[in-house]
Parts: structure tokens; C-alpha cells; sequence
């Protein structure tokens, strides 16, 4: 049994909900990381907290809101970005990022997934991705690796998991970057850009899951996964995103960056086009 | 704020544009959804009105993500609405149960068509009135008006929104295929003289510590908006007043009595119905929507042949009136209970009545007219 | 109670729609009651189009037809389908002569207008349903011919002149038809 820890005090305190610690990650776990990174970045945006909001699904990784001080809305599985678009279109002045996991964000959520990012809307996205549903213990997703063995295939994936960068760049996204929990700084720094960018920002962060991806597949503990991040990761902002998919058996290296950053018009700009001419048409 | 919205006066109007006309005077800002006959009419006036009034429309990629959509909307400020139709209200089941367990007030019309399944998409059905009530998982009281007629579409979007913001829930109004597409006559009153309820919200300053997004001393909370510096805990999880998920059967057990009480306990000012022709009457039709339009003319019809038949029409389906069911009954020989299903609302008449209730099922498709319903009343009254 | 069930059967693109429409908010305009329901088939385009229009002078409990008192008919197949399912109009039958053969109608009040063909005549083959809706007011009296005109300049701002010239031609055929109802 893991000893329970409680915070005591921590530099951040005043962004944690400390009256929910302990939160229910496992030891090993990136989410916290993730977490971390968010909270650093809320800080140093120089939005006041007040203006940041969160959103999330269902899973490990859209637990995270809950343990952050800001508003935060914990929605229904896959559903995040939908409730979100609400939000942002009714206040766009609000600073909305959803953070939840793969298989939330783009297995039950898929086809929120594209049509949000073709409409492009103003709202950061923070997928986590740690190859496996974690909840529910351990089931595979649409992006754990083909081979991979899961509770739900023992005897390895036969699908091909999704390539995430090379799938939202083609859909027009202004800003596209993968890191891992690895890369602490260049996180943070994908995130504050993400705030700045107008339109939809998407950081897909891998994370390792000792007790459910890492357990069956040669990564027993998050430290054997991050050592892994350290060594297979190839920074190059500039990579063709075919080759960009991940492949964790093969000594493929992970290419991580920032791969997209460009000027596009959100949808809330083409929304107050638009009510501009309706306006003046009615004159 | 009365600019661009339907001015008092006569109209001829279809029963799906006067409730998006409703909907507009009753505040709503934002409208999200996915076509589908035979609600499209309401997404696509919608989609030319809101623009004008400084709305929002959002035609999203499907029913899900339409009632998630309006949620979020409402959690920053806005008075929200969908409009769908049965295959399109069955995917919004999860949505909805999360409006409820959220407390977040919209109004979603489902316009009822021929089921099950796809059924038949342009005609006629009253197939989903215990889904309204039943179809997402867990407990909560829906709230649920039925319109009969153009005006009612409009004065009763107008009482759904008021009801959500006022109980901070989802508030479904069950239309059909029927009275959505009928064009009839509507007068819209002096704007002052509508009746417009906002949700209350929290008096005290964001600075206050312990701030309570559900604050079990109200029986409705204030609700604090996405923005206003309360920093709210939003989940569909089971929650305390914190908002934070908790687990133990004490939390479970408020949170759940919470959620149905604030309803059960203000039933009797939430129940409408229309008494017709009821003071003397022994053979009674207990009915709603479409189905009581025929009524009206066979319990005439039946009354010229000497048959003391009258109608109890239901305006709220849910909560459901079983007192006044009860009261009605007791003067009752009988109880007809027509609707285009195969038996649904006359579940919780049996219920709360006190005398024999008897179906008169109907396949969806067609309306049964006044001839049909009258053969009921002669042959259960002899 | 006066209650009067109206049908009006054609094919899309003939204002079938739009003619139930006009005549409804005629009447409601007056104070009476109306309601409007449609039907048509599947097809987007061209296939067989129907407004049933009830007016009343009290409000109206069953809002759709069973079986019409009159039947506006301006296609074959509105005829047709209207006798075929046992909705041949009771009291009066107004069809369009151009396009409907009424050969095998028997024991009904009937007044033909060629409402297609004058409206061509006109330049205008859209407006051959106002026609119709001058007879139909000139006989049965159910709605004024300023009530009808009324509603007809206010949807149709841009041609009231073309629009008020065949509602006439119309009524005036229905005059000299000489049925009453």
C-alpha cells in the first residue's frame, strides 16, 4: 500500500486545491507532471487565474482539473471540447484549455476532436499521452502502439494507433507541438505559447503509465519510461510529420517540437465577421 | 432589451419558428445543434436570428456535442438551447444527465417523430415521453411541458426557460412532428407583460474563503459563472456542496436527495394542466400534445350523444400531477389514456388513479382522429 | 361553429405552400382562426406537394383534414391521390383546366379556371396560384378578397400589381362560372 502523503505547503499552493490532496495518481505517473508544467504556465501567462479555465473529460489525466484553483469544469467522457466551445464562444475572453488523455480526447472523442480543430476555435488543447486507458485498467486506445499488449488484448494490438501531430496539422491547426513529461521547460514554454496563439493549440504530451502501459510492455516503473524519453527523444521543430508516429519497440526515436506555429483567423474572428455584415446589412 | 425581437401582435406562424422566436424573448444568447427532421426549422431560424440579436449559433457535428456545447454556455452566463428529434434526444441522454447533475439551466426540445430507431422521420409520434422522463441513467426530476398548439410552442419555451433558470436544470419541451411543422395563430403580447426569470447568482464577493458552488442551505444555489472568480469545482462525478467529488453513501445520499427535492418539493408549482369539460364528466381522457386535439372534438362529440365525457390535458408531462390525477379519478368511471404509443403516460396515470384506466395505443405515423377517439369513449361509457 | 376544411394539391414549385399560407394568415388576420399543415412527397424537387388550410370562427380543436369541403387542385396527381383516398372535397372542387382532366368527376360542384395559362400569359407562371385563390375567395366568401390582398402585397412586395391583376382575373372567371356553395 502506498503511504498516503499529505502537502503540507508547496510554492504553488495558492494554484492547488490543497484540501484534495492526495490526488489518485499512481507513483510513476506523468499527470502531475503535467500538472506542474499547467500551473507554471497559468503564472507566468500573465492572465490573472481568474481568467483561466479548465476542461475535462473523463480518465486519470482529466482528473487534473479538480486538483488546480481555477475553474474547472470535469465533463463527460469525450466531451470535453464540445462543452468548452460553449464556454469560449460565450466569454472568448476567458483563457480555456482542455487537458485530458488519448483515450478521452481522441478514441470516444475523435470526431470532436477533428471537427473542433477544422472550425478552429480558441482553446488550447493538452492531450496526455500515455498509450492506455488507466481508469478503467487498462484497455487499449487509439493511440497505444500496434503490439502493445493491453487487459483488452492480450495477445498484442492488431490497429494502428493514430500519428497525432501529422493528423492536426492536416486539419489547419495554428499551433501543433508534441513533448514528453521529460521536457519539463520546453513544456512550459509549448503552453504559454499555446495561450498566446489565436485559435486552436494542440501540445500532445507523452506520459508514462507504469501500472497499466508500462506493467505488460518492458517499462515497469515511470522512471524506466522517462529514462526512455530522455534517450529516444530527437527535438526538430521542423520534421515531416509522416514520420512522426510512434513506434516504442522498434528503436524508433520519438521526435518531439514544436512543430506548427502560424497566424490563422479563430472562429471567433470569422464569427464577428460575420455579425459585422449581418449588422450592416440590417442598417 | 427588446430590439430585434418579434414584435407584439397577430401572426400566422409555424409552430417551430415561434419557438425559436420564444426562445429569443425569453433571453436565450446561444443555440447549438444538429439537423434533424422535423426540429430543423428551429437550428436553422436559429441560425439567422441569433446574429441579428448578438447571440450565438453553432451547428456542431453532432447531438452530443450540441447539448455539451449548450451546457458550456450556460456555464458562462448564456441562456442556452437544442432542438433535436428522438434518434437526436436519445444521444443526448449523457449530456443531459450531466446538465442535471451539474445544476445547469437550457432548454432542449425534442420534437417527436415515428419511432423506434429511425422510424419515420417525417411524421408524427409521442414515442419518447419516458425517455424525457427516464432517459439518462441515474435520479433526477425532469421538468417536461408539452405544447398542443403554434401559441403554446411559444408560451411554453417561454415557461421552460424561465422553469430551468429558476430550478437551475435542464427543462425539455416535448413537441411533435405535428404541431412543430403546423402553421397556426399566435399573439405575441406587449414584451412587458412576458414573464422572464434569470438564475440567481451568488451574492457574495469571489473573496469570501469557503466558497460554495453548492451550497447546501439553498435549496437551489446560486450559480457562480466560468469567469467570476469563485474558482469553481464543476463535475457530473458525485459531489459535495464543494463541488468535489466524494464517494461516501452520507455525500451520495445529499446529493441525490438534493437533486430530486428541489423538484419534487415545488411540484405542485411546476404541475399545468388544462381542465375540459371535467365538472360533471364520469368518462375521462387524460391526454397531451397532439393527441389532446382530437380529444377535445370527440369529448363534444360524445357529450351531444349524452356521454358525460370530459378531458384532463397534461401540460407538464413531468413532474407528473398524480395528485390531480387522483382527484380527477375519484369522480371517474373511467379513464381513457389515447397517445401515439403503445402505452407510455398511461403508466403513472394507472399510478395515481382511483378508477379503471384503459389505452388507446396509437402507431406513430398519423394523429387518431376525433371518429377514433369517440369509438373509445362510446365503447368503455356503455 | 363554421369550420371549413380547404385542401390545396399540386406539385412543388407551383406555391401550393405558399397559397395555403396566405390564405391561412388572411383569416387570422380577420380574426378567425386558422391552422396549416403540409405534406409532400420525397423527392427535393417537383414531386406532389399538399396544404390543408382549416379556418374557423372559433378555435380549432382537430387542426387536420380528413376529408376536405374544398379541394384547390392544380396537378393530375392531386386529383387523383385526393379521390384515391377518399378526400374528394365535399362541397367544391376548384381545379386548374390546363393541367387537370376532370372527365371522371361526377356529383360535385366544380369551377374550372385556366389559372396555369393565364398566368404564362402574364409572363408569370408562379403567380397561377393566386389565381386560384381569387375564386376560391369569390365563391365561398370564407375570407375577403381585401384580406387576401392584403397578405398577398405584404409577401409578395415586388409584384403586387401582376399579383392583384390574376387574384381578379380569378374572381371573375368564378363569377361567370355561377356556382355557389
Amino acid at each position: 500500500m502506498p503511504k498516503e502523503v499529505l502537502a503540507t505547503e508547496h510554492p504553488d499552493d495558492d494554484l492547488i486545491r490543497t484540501d484534495r490532496m492526495p490526488h489518485i495518481w499512481c507513483p510513476g505517473c506523468g499527470i502531475g507532471i503535467v500538472m506542474k508544467c499547467y500551473i507554471k504556465a497559468i503564472k507566468r501567462s500573465g492572465i490573472p487565474p481568474e481568467r483561466h479555465v479548465v476542461v475535462s473529460g473523463i480518465g486519470c489525466s482529466s482528473r487534473l482539473p479538480g486538483y488546480v484553483n481555477i475553474d474547472s469544469y470535469h465533463t463527460t467522457h469525450g466531451r470535453a471540447l464540445p462543452f468548452a466551445i460553449g464556454m469560449n464562444l460565450v466569454k472568448p475572453e476567458l483563457e480555456i484549455t482542455v487537458i485530458a488523455g488519448d483515450g478521452d480526447l481522441v478514441t470516444i472523442g475523435g470526431n470532436h476532436f477533428i471537427h473542433t480543430i477544422r472550425r478552429n476555435h480558441d482553446i488550447n488543447v493538452v492531450l496526455i499521452n500515455n498509450f492506455i486507458y488507466g481508469m478503467t485498467g487498462g484497455q487499449h486506445g487509439a493511440t497505444t502502439p500496434a503490439g502493445s499488449k493491453a487487459t483488452s488484448a492480450p495477445y498484442g494490438t492488431i490497429d494502428n494507433p493514430f500519428n497525432l501531430p501529422l493528423l492536426v496539422a492536416s486539419l489547419g491547426a495554428p499551433f501543433v507541438a508534441r513533448w514528453t513529461t521529460f521536457h519539463v521547460n520546453q513544456l512550459i514554454d509549448a503552453m504559454l505559447k499555446a495561450m498566446k496563439v489565436n485559435g486552436l493549440a494542440f501540445i500532445e504530451v507523452l506520459s508514462p503509465c507504469p501500472t497499466h502501459y508500462g506493467r505488460d510492455n518492458n517499462f515497469p516503473t515511470g522512471l524506466e519510461m522517462m529514462r526512455y524519453f530522455k534517450k529516444m527523444s530527437v527535438i526538430n521543430h521542423e520534421a515531416d510529420l509522416r514520420t512522426v508516429d510512434i513506434d516504442l519497440r522498434s528503436g524508433k526515436p520519438i521526435i518531439v517540437g514544436n512543430f506548427v506555429h502560424k497566424e490563422k483567423p479563430s472562429y471567433n474572428d470569422m464569427w464577428r465577421k460575420l455579425v459585422e455584415s449581418v449588422r450592416e446589412e440590417r442598417k | 432589451m427588446t430590439e430585434g425581437l418579434l414584435p407584439p401582435g397577430k401572426y400566422f406562424m409555424q409552430g417551430n419558428i415561434a419557438c425559436a422566436e420564444a426562445a429569443l424573448i425569453a433571453g436565450c444568447r446561444f443555440f447549438a445543434g444538429y439537423p434533424i427532421t422535423p426540429s430543423s426549422e428551429i437550428l436553422e431560424w436559429m441560425s439567422y436570428r441569433l446574429p441579428q440579436v448578438g447571440g450565438h449559433f453553432i451547428q456542431m457535428e453532432d447531438e452530443i456535442a450540441s447539448i455539451m456545447a449548450v451546457l458550456g454556455a450556460s456555464n458562462a452566463g448564456a441562456k442556452s438551447m437544442t432542438a433535436t428529434s428522438g434518434p437526436g434526444f436519445s444521444l443526448m441522454q449523457e449530456g443531459i444527465g450531466f446538465g442535471m447533475m451539474t445544476e445547469t439551466p437550457c432548454v432542449i426540445v425534442n420534437v417527436q417523430r415515428g419511432g423506434p430507431s429511425t422510424g419515420i422521420p417525417t411524421l408524427v409520434g409521442q414515442g419518447d415521453m419516458m425517455q424525457a422522463k427516464w432517459g439518462s441513467h441515474g435520479d433526477y426530476e425532469a421538468i417536461v411541458y408539452v405544447p398542443n398548439s403554434v401559441q403554446e410552442m411559444f408560451d411554453l419555451t417561454i415557461k421552460a426557460f424561465n422553469t430551468s433558470e429558476e430550478y437551475r436544470q435542464p427543462v425539455i419541451l416535448m413537441s411533435d412532428q405535428v404541431i412543430s411543422h403546423m402553421y397556426g395563430s399566435l399573439v405575441v403580447p406587449p414584451h412587458e407583460e412576458i414573464k422572464i426569470v434569470n438564475r440567481k447568482l451568488p451574492n457574495v464577493p469571489p473573496s469570501i474563503p469557503d466558497f460554495k458552488p453548492f451550497d447546501s442551505r439553498y435549496e437551489v444555489p446560486p450559480m457562480a459563472l466560468a469567469g467570476m472568480g469563485y474558482r469553481v469545482h464543476v463535475t457530473g462525478l458525485t459531489h459535495d456542496e464543494r463541488g468535489y467529488p466524494y464517494y461516501t453513501h452520507e455525500v451520495s445520499t445529499w446529493c441525490v436527495k438534493h437533486l430530486v427535492s428541489k423538484v419534487r418539493n415545488n411540484a405542485k408549482k411546476i404541475w399545468e394542466v388544462e381542465r375540459f369539460m371535467l365538472d360533471d364528466a364520469d368518462t375521462i381522457i387524460i391526454t397531451y400534445g397532439i393527441t389532446s386535439r382530437p380529444a377535445y372534438q370527440a369529448v363534444k362529440m360524445a357529450r351531444s350523444e349524452g356521454i358525460k365525457a370530459g378531458m384532463l390535458r397534461l401540460i407538464t408531462a413531468w413532474p407528473f400531477p398524480d395528485e390531480i390525477v387522483r382527484e380527477v379519478s375519484e369522480q371517474a368511471k373511467v379513464i381513457i389514456v389515447p397517445e401515439i404509443n403503445m402505452g407510455q403516460m398511461i403508466h403513472p396515470v394507472k399510478e395515481a388513479a382511483e378508477c379503471l384506466v384503459v389505452g388507446l395505443s396509437w402507431a406513430p405515423g398519423a394523429v387518431p382522429t376525433p371518429d377514433v377517439i369517440l369509438d373509445t369513449i362510446r365503447a368503455v361509457s356503455r | 361553429m363554421v369550420r371549413w376544411d380547404i385542401s390545396l394539391f399540386g406539385f412543388g414549385g407551383q406555391g401550393i405552400i405558399r397559397g395555403g399560407q396566405i390564405l391561412g394568415e388572411a383569416a387570422v388576420l380577420e380574426g378567425k382562426d386558422a391552422a396549416l399543415t403540409v405534406a409532400y412527397g420525397p423527392e427535393q424537387i417537383g414531386g406532389w406537394s399538399r396544404a390543408d388550410v382549416v379556418i374557423s370562427d372559433e378555435p380549432i380543436d382537430f387542426p387536420l383534414i380528413t376529408k376536405p369541403d374544398v379541394l384547390i387542385v392544380m396537378s393530375q396527381e392531386g386529383l387523383d391521390r385526393s379521390f384515391n383516398e377518399g378526400r374528394a372535397p365535399k362541397k367544391l372542387l376548384i381545379y386548374d383546366s390546363g393541367l387537370v382532366d376532370v372527365s371522371k368527376v361526377k356529383g360535385i360542384n366544380m369551377v374550372g379556371l385556366p389559372a396555369t395559362k393565364v398566368a404564362e400569359q402574364l409572363g408569370r407562371r408562379l403567380v397561377a396560384n393566386i389565381m386560384m385563390l381569387g375564386a376560391f375567395s369569390e365563391i365561398t366568401k370564407i375570407v375577403k378578397h381585401e384580406s387576401l390582398l392584403n397578405v398577398i402585397k405584404k409577401t409578395f412586395p415586388k409584384a403586387v400589381e401582376l399579383n392583384e391583376r390574376i387574384f381578379m382575373e380569378g374572381v371573375r372567371y368564378a363569377k361567370e362560372s355561377g356556382v355557389i356553395v
